[in-house]
């Protein structure tokens, strides 16, 4: 059964033309994560050539201000980027199932006070929230992640906490308390198989949110300077002045249309997944 | 506590709080689902509770069997008092007492096979036992419910099963751990007669083998009659008769279970004599605490009915009736 | 007397990706006027199926794609959509299942059955609305109610109102759809009586669609008993109940609880219904009969007449017989 359903949703994913451009989109991202230092033709940190190249045979995309390969940087940069992505929906996603669950099956107290919460975060102006918060704890790799993963549990929370009302109003949920198993047990047997789709499928939704989110953050200067992502190549661009010459088209654009084609990536097998989740495509078995 | 009496349950209570008006004008009214209810089960005895639907009988199995809280009164069980006792106890408890719900549809999870479904309880109150002992714990369940070969449903899903078939499933998951009291909300209603008999005659064998004892839950009086020992008729929240399921069936004393008996056991006498049993009224949702809830719908009421919420009468022989005025139109009718 | 409806080797079938659904297979039976004929069967029999076959109600993937229903002499399956327009309401109606769907909410019961008149009678106005006050009289409800919404009355309330609405145009034929499924033992118990008196009052001819074996006998004077997809019997009340012939309807009587004798042991049907999907030509109870042979293996068995004016589908009557 497990390998059935597993099956199942690669067929409906499969069947569906925009998930599987989604989801080769991100392997390919993913791939290109991997390998950048094969992939790259230059070390990203070092001074390579002369400084503000245009393209030539050894540098694709020409070179930055201080001379570094800008391919070699966008392909490292998107390590930075899909990590920061990943691991900051990750956070959120296992704060939103932690808050959702708790919220859902316990009820009462414990959900109004955690639903208010939710309510407070979700009216908070995003983004000035977040760029206060970037630049009070400073500009680095963790930060960046924490600040995102905070702001965006709550939505989650949301959409988790009413599968979980579903859930518990099942009859094999109240079949196991009656038979006295313990409440560890029916949240991880009966109520988080329940869940895991849509925490997937909300998932999928954060990581494009939070790529999305760094990229800004980034773009701003609040980013990491270490570690350079497509939001800090693009801020290091407009700083030097790259929007308002010839270089927008290989210093500006590449990481811009990165940005983009990664968040659609997401988007796409966000889509597919909710066609899994859709009742009437699960009825078939 | 007499020895011999399994479950006690006494006064139990259960209101909701019904909110209405606006916010600066609220009016909060009690509702009772369940109202001073009162009974008893001896050991290895079916005690049936009937009713329609809504009248208390499935939040009364509830509350017994701890899914819910009560409002107040005390559940008593095997001398422990259920109301009080601590959550830990509660569930060390419930390894004697389990509960067979209605729908065999929803009381399996989907995704679990047949084997880990069954394990469950194990895992629950039999940790210790090694895991073949518990395969064969669930192998000899799944043979007392009659399917055989067992080993051919141990890997099975519950969508791969028929309705009567998961109906014994999760009668097996109820028995697995040889409890001494089961509950069974409804355990037939959403079955087939044909399947419907097969589940009545495993549990009266089971009973008889295990020594079950057992609280009954139907809307069907010919089903309560073929099952239990004693019969107990709820209306609107409250037991209005109790007794023998025979003297229930020949010699009904509540205007309620006269006319339920008379309706079951013979339309056509319903139907002719439509005059002499009209119980057109409405419901009374309200529920009130004052006044026989059956008043609306009642045929023999007096002025006491209004005013005065009837006590539960013994009549002698474990029969006990909740009417102000059955014995004055009782001797009237006969 | 004469025959209102009858039905002859009425099949439908249901088209599906497994394959296809013979869902009601040559059903064959008649009513006569002033008749109530129970038909019976547990669920996904196809009871339900043969009277939305009768109205003409069966929609894509299902197809009738044989028999004839003749309603006092005008075959139901070849007359055209103005024709069915006519006789419904008029010659045959429904109660529904569930008089909760049944009635719209926004508006008066009163309205409702009035529109109902008014679509299908030349009266006027003021006819109608008196028509509607008697008929609600009839069923037992106050007249001037007719002003009431249909949350203001309850379940069973409701359901008298369905019946009123559905002897609006005084038609020959009414078919109860499992009309009190759902409704408490007592109300239920009212609602039936009150089909029944109804029906003698008004010389009406109703098919009453049950799975509840002791209402139906109580109440009708035949019985249909369906088995996945097929008549199995069909003979009155009495015969049923004290000669059955076919094993099924024998079995259901053995496995229905029956208060006057409830020391009787209930014994239950082994085995499961057969999956309808392309199923080959046999008894489709053969799985369950306990006097299986080779024949109903192969072979479909006919509904003959075994005893004057009772008929089953058994090989083992037949040969007895003839």
């Amino acid at each position: 059964m497990e390998k059935q359903k597993w099956k199942r949703y690669w067929n409906v994913i499969s069947s569906n033309n925009l998930g599987l451009l989604g989801i080769s989109l991100l392997v390919i991202f993913l791939l290109i994560a991997l390998l950048a230092p094969l992939l790259a033709p230059f070390d990203p940190t070092a001074r390579v050539g002369a400084p503000f190249s245009k393209p030539n045979g050894d540098f694709l995309l020409g070179t930055n201000d201080i001379g570094q390969d800008i391919l070699s940087e966008l392909l490292y940069g998107t390590r930075v980027s899909l990590l920061i992505g990943i691991l900051a929906a990750l956070i959120s996603i296992i704060l939103g199932c932690l808050v959702g669950i708790v919220s859902g099956y316990y009820g009462g107290k414990v959900d109004s006070f955690l639903m208010r919460l939710v309510d407070l975060v979700l009216v908070i102006p995003f983004l000035p929230l977040m760029i206060l918060l970037a630049a009070f704890i400073g500009p680095s790799f963790w930060n960046i992640i924490l600040v995102i993963s905070l702001l965006s549990w709550a939505s989650p929370a949301r959409v988790i906490r009413s599968q979980v009302l579903t859930l518990k109003t099942k009859g094999y949920v109240e079949a196991a308390r009656s038979i006295g198993t313990s409440i560890k047990v029916i949240l991880f047997r009966h109520i988080l198989p329940g869940v895991i789709p849509i925490a997937l499928s909300q998932f999928v939704m954060a990581a494009s949110h939070s790529i999305l989110i760094e990229a800004s953050l980034s773009f701003l200067g609040l980013g990491d300077p270490f570690t350079k992502s497509w939001g800090t190549i693009l801020y290091y661009a407009q700083a030097r002045g790259a929007f308002l010459t010839d270089a927008w088209i290989w210093w500006v654009l590449p990481p811009g249309l990165l940005i983009t084609t990664l968040v659609i990536g997401f988007a796409f097998t966000g889509y597919s997944l909710e066609e899994i989740l859709n009742p009437r495509l699960r009825k078939e078995r | 506590m007499d020895n011999s009496v399994l479950l006690k349950v006494n006064q139990l209570k259960k209101t909701f709080i019904k909110k209405s008006g606006t916010v600066f004008n609220r009016k909060k009214t009690e509702v009772y689902a369940v109202n001073n209810v009162n009974f008893e089960i001896k050991k290895g005895e079916i005690l049936g509770i009937i009713g329609e639907s809504g009248c208390g009988k499935t939040t009364t199995a509830r509350m017994v069997m701890r899914l819910m809280e009560e409002s107040s009164g005390e559940i008593l069980f095997e001398g422990n008092n259920l109301c009080t006792i601590k959550n830990a106890e509660t569930n060390r408890l419930r390894k004697n007492m389990q509960m067979i719900f209605q729908d065999p549809y929803d009381t399996l999870n989907p995704g679990m096979r047949i084997v880990d479904i069954l394990m469950e309880p194990l895992n629950a109150h039999e940790k210790n036992l090694p895991s073949n002992e518990k395969l064969k714990r669930v192998i000899e369940a799944i043979e007392s419910i009659e399917l055989k070969p067992a080993e051919d449903y141990l890997y099975r899903y519950p969508h791969q099963l028929s309705g009567g078939q998961r109906q014994r499933i999760a009668i097996a998951r109820a028995v697995i751990l040889k409890p001494s009291f089961i509950a069974a909300d409804e355990p037939t209603s959403m079955l087939d007669v044909s399947v419907r008999a097969g589940i009545l005659n495993l549990l009266l064998d089971l009973r008889k083998k295990m020594g079950l004892t057992m609280l009954f839950i139907t809307h069907d009086l010919s089903t309560a009659s073929y099952m239990c020992d004693r019969i107990a008729v709820m209306y609107q929240g409250r037991i209005v008769e109790i007794g023998p399921t025979k003297k229930i069936i020949q010699s009904p004393s509540h205007p309620y279970t006269i006319a339920l008996v008379s309706v079951v056991k013979d339309l056509n006498y319903f139907i002719e004599n439509r005059e002499k049993l009209i119980l057109d009224g409405e419901v009374d949702s309200t529920r009130k605490d004052t006044g026989c809830t059956f008043v609306t719908r009642c045929p023999h009421q007096e002025k006491v009915c209004h005013s005065k919420a009837p006590e539960i009468e013994a009549l002698g022989n474990g029969h006990a009736v909740a009417c102000h005025c059955h014995s004055n139109w009782l001797e009237k009718t006969s | 007397m004469s025959t209102v409806l009858s039905i002859e080797n009425l099949s439908t079938f249901f088209k599906t990706d497994k394959g296809i659904v013979r869902a009601v297979e040559d059903v064959t039976f008649s009513l006569e006027e002033g008749e109530m004929l129970g038909l019976i069967g547990e669920s996904g029999c196809g009871k339900t199926t043969v009277a939305q076959s009768i109205l003409r109600l069966i929609e894509y993937p299902g197809k009738v794609v044989s028999g004839k229903v003749i309603l006092n002499g005008k075959d139901l399956l070849k007359a055209t959509d103005d024709e069915l327009y006519s006789l419904r309401w008029k010659e045959i109606s429904v109660i529904p299942q569930s008089a909760m769907n049944a009635l719209n909410p926004v508006y008066t019961v009163g309205d409702q059955i009035i529109e109902a008149i008014l679509l299908h009678e030349k009266v006027s106005k003021s006819e109608a609305v008196k028509r509607t006050k008697t008929l609600l009289e009839l069923v037992g409800i106050d007249g001037e109610r007719q002003k009431s919404f249909p949350h203001e009355f309850s379940g069973g309330m409701k359901q008298r109102v369905a019946i009123a609405m559905a002897l609006a145009c005084n038609p020959k034929l009414v078919i109860s759809d499992e009309s009190t499924t759902g409704l408490d033992v007592l109300t239920q118990a009212q609602v039936i009586a009150l089909i029944k008196n109804l029906q003698k009052k008004m010389n009406l001819s109703v098919i009453l669609i049950s799975h509840d074996l002791p209402m139906v006998t109580a109440i009708c004077e035949k019985i249909a008993i369906m088995y996945a997809g097929k008549l199995v019997e069909w003979a009155t009340t009495e015969e049923i109940l004290n000669n059955p012939k076919h094993p099924y309807s024998k079995a259901l009587l053995n496995a229905t609880p029956n208060l006057s004798d409830p020391d009787r042991e209930v014994v239950s049907i082994p085995g499961s219904v057969p999956n309808l999907v392309n199923i080959p030509k046999c008894c489709r109870f053969h799985t369950r009969c306990p006097y299986a042979f080779d024949r109903c293996l192969n072979e479909s068995p006919e509904l003959r007449e075994v005893t004057p004016g009772h008929y089953t589908a058994c090989f083992l009557e037949g040969d007895k017989n003839g």
